[in-house]
């Protein structure tokens, strides 16, 4: 699994915010937790123009507008940053659809020219006897994977029941 | 000659991209993950009732990834993702998936002809085999979540390869382009953005994946092929009207060069052989096996000419190989 960026203030908890601070004409930046955030949060540049010129031009690549970003999500899941997203165009996992929603909506919009999924969804393919039967098939591998014969014959008689004695 | 068995459609492909829930995406995937995303493919596909093999980068050679990426079935960015990303096929290499691509999974099934909706439903049937297994990265309102939002949606991407000469050297192309992109498709040379169409070969696509279902996508596309094959009947009509003398000469030297040339680069002989199988539509060169004779053209693509020879050759030894190969082949199919 990829790692997960940890908050630079705590070091125990994993980021949420990201942000770049211009100090005596140098960029750093900073991954925080939601808890630092709100201790050590965002302070403002002190040159305010350079700084929205910056975000900016960071969001137009892609075909996005809006304010520019005055601080960076991180995705808690993977550590996507918006900053990457509107660099890339990639996204790091599915959860970042909803850390990045407002800025993906923008460009799904833009892109795609709608926001509404209107085809097949992965359950059209499963009733809830296969949903059943998938799971007692784990559950059946897992009882012979630590060699509990009797749980498996059991979880088979079931599976059976399920699928009209087919497996 | 009907629209139907013109050849103007080469081949059609239909892929679905797909993310498992709960797994990052291949470029944030460390090696373990992505393991587990091949083993789970695999698995998933055992209750289907074909048969898979697969393929994984460590175990591929160059000449077999240069082989697959030529038949279209295999794309770089797959190869850029490193040793643990695979690529998944059945026993008729119809169905191809990539795992470990930009998404987790690329299903694609590519036919060859003019059967997008053949080879969609022989797609969704695999992607509902997979579903029925695994839990796949789904969002009620957008849909299948992909790694760009440019694939969101239905994942969905259609496409036909389709043979153009008549369009490409009437300058009608541009037009046809301008077109396609007003019904949000794209035009682009065979290999993608950028390549180069020496062939005449193109691939039109569907570009929205949001807000349509599979089988409005399926059917724009295929309407969409269908009216770039008529004018492309049109443009070859206008062709032959406009100078038959020298439409046919230039056909018969480029059937004088691949029966005769003692050294053929691949460059010159899909500029060669697109001709020739131009002068076939017209009936100014007869083929005894249409099918082998289109099957020509991939045959002698780099890769696919030494893996079809079982040895590895260099520029000029591919090139005299190429020649001799391609003039014995095409003076015994139209003999």
């Amino acid at each position: 699994m990829a790692d997960i960026r940890m908050c630079d203030e705590c070091g125990i908890r994993p980021a949420v915010y990201y942000e770049t601070n211009m100090i005596n004409g140098m960029v750093t930046e900073r991954y925080l937790c939601e808890e630092c955030k709100k201790k050590h949060g965002f302070v403002k540049t002190s040159v305010p123009d350079l700084f929205d010129g910056f975000f900016a031009a960071l969001t137009q690549p892609f075909g996005m507008f809006g304010e520019p970003a005055r601080e960076n999500r991180v995705c808690p899941t993977c550590g996507c940053t918006a900053e990457s997203y509107t660099k890339t165009g990639f996204l790091g996992c599915p959860d970042c659809y909803k850390t990045f929603e407002p800025l993906i909506m923008r460009s799904v919009a833009k892109l795609q020219k709608d926001v509404k999924h209107t085809g097949k969804t992965p359950t059209d393919a499963r009733s809830p006897e296969e949903l059943r039967y998938n799971e007692l098939l784990k559950k059946r591998e897992e009882a012979v994977a630590v060699e509990d014969f009797q749980l498996a014959a059991k979880i088979n008689d079931e599976m059976k029941k399920l699928k009209g004695g087919a497996k | 000659m009907s629209a139907r068995d013109s050849g103007i459609v080469i081949s059609s492909r239909v892929r679905l991209a797909r993310n498992y829930d709960g797994f990052v995406f291949p470029s944030r995937l460390d090696d373990e993950g992505r393991l587990k995303v091949i083993e789970k493919t695999e698995n998933a596909l055992k209750s289907s009732g074909e048969k898979f093999g697969t393929i994984r980068l460590s175990d591929m050679t160059d000449l077999q990834a240069e082989t697959l990426k030529e038949l279209h079935m295999i794309s770089d960015d797959l190869l850029r993702g490193g040793k643990n990303a695979a690529v998944i096929v059945n026993k008729s290499n119809d169905i191809c998936i990539m795992v470990n691509e930009e998404d987790h999974l690329r299903e694609q099934c590519i036919l060859k002809g003019n059967r997008l909706s053949q080879a969609y439903a022989k797609i969704s049937a695999v992607d509902d085999g997979i579903a029925s297994a695994e839990k796949i990265a789904f969002d009620p309102k957008l849909g299948y979540l992909t790694a760009c939002p440019t694939n969101v949606g239905t994942g969905l991407r259609a496409s036909a390869l389709m043979f153009l000469p008549g369009l490409g050297m009437t300058d009608s192309l541009a037009k046809c382009v301008s077109a396609a992109s007003r019904f949000d498709m794209t035009v682009r040379g065979e290999y993608g953005e950028g390549s180069r169409s020496g062939g005449y070969l193109y691939q039109i696509s569907n570009q929205k994946t949001l807000g349509v279902s599979e089988e409005e996508i399926i059917s724009s596309v295929a309407s969409a092929v269908e009216q770039i094959e008529q004018s492309e009947i049109l443009a070859r009509k206008a062709l032959l009207e406009s100078n038959e003398v020298m439409l046919r000469d230039g056909i018969m030297r480029a059937y004088g060069v691949l029966t005769n040339a003692y050294r053929l680069t691949f460059k010159e002989f899909e500029e060669k052989f697109a001709l020739v199988k131009l002068g076939v539509y017209y009936g100014f060169v007869s083929v005894s096996d249409k099918q082998a004779f289109e099957g020509m053209l991939d045959k002698y693509r780099p890769a696919n000419m030494m893996t079809h020879a079982k040895k590895i050759m260099n520029d000029n030894e591919r090139d005299l190989y190429r020649a001799a190969n391609v003039a014995a082949e095409l003076r015994s199919l139209t003999a």
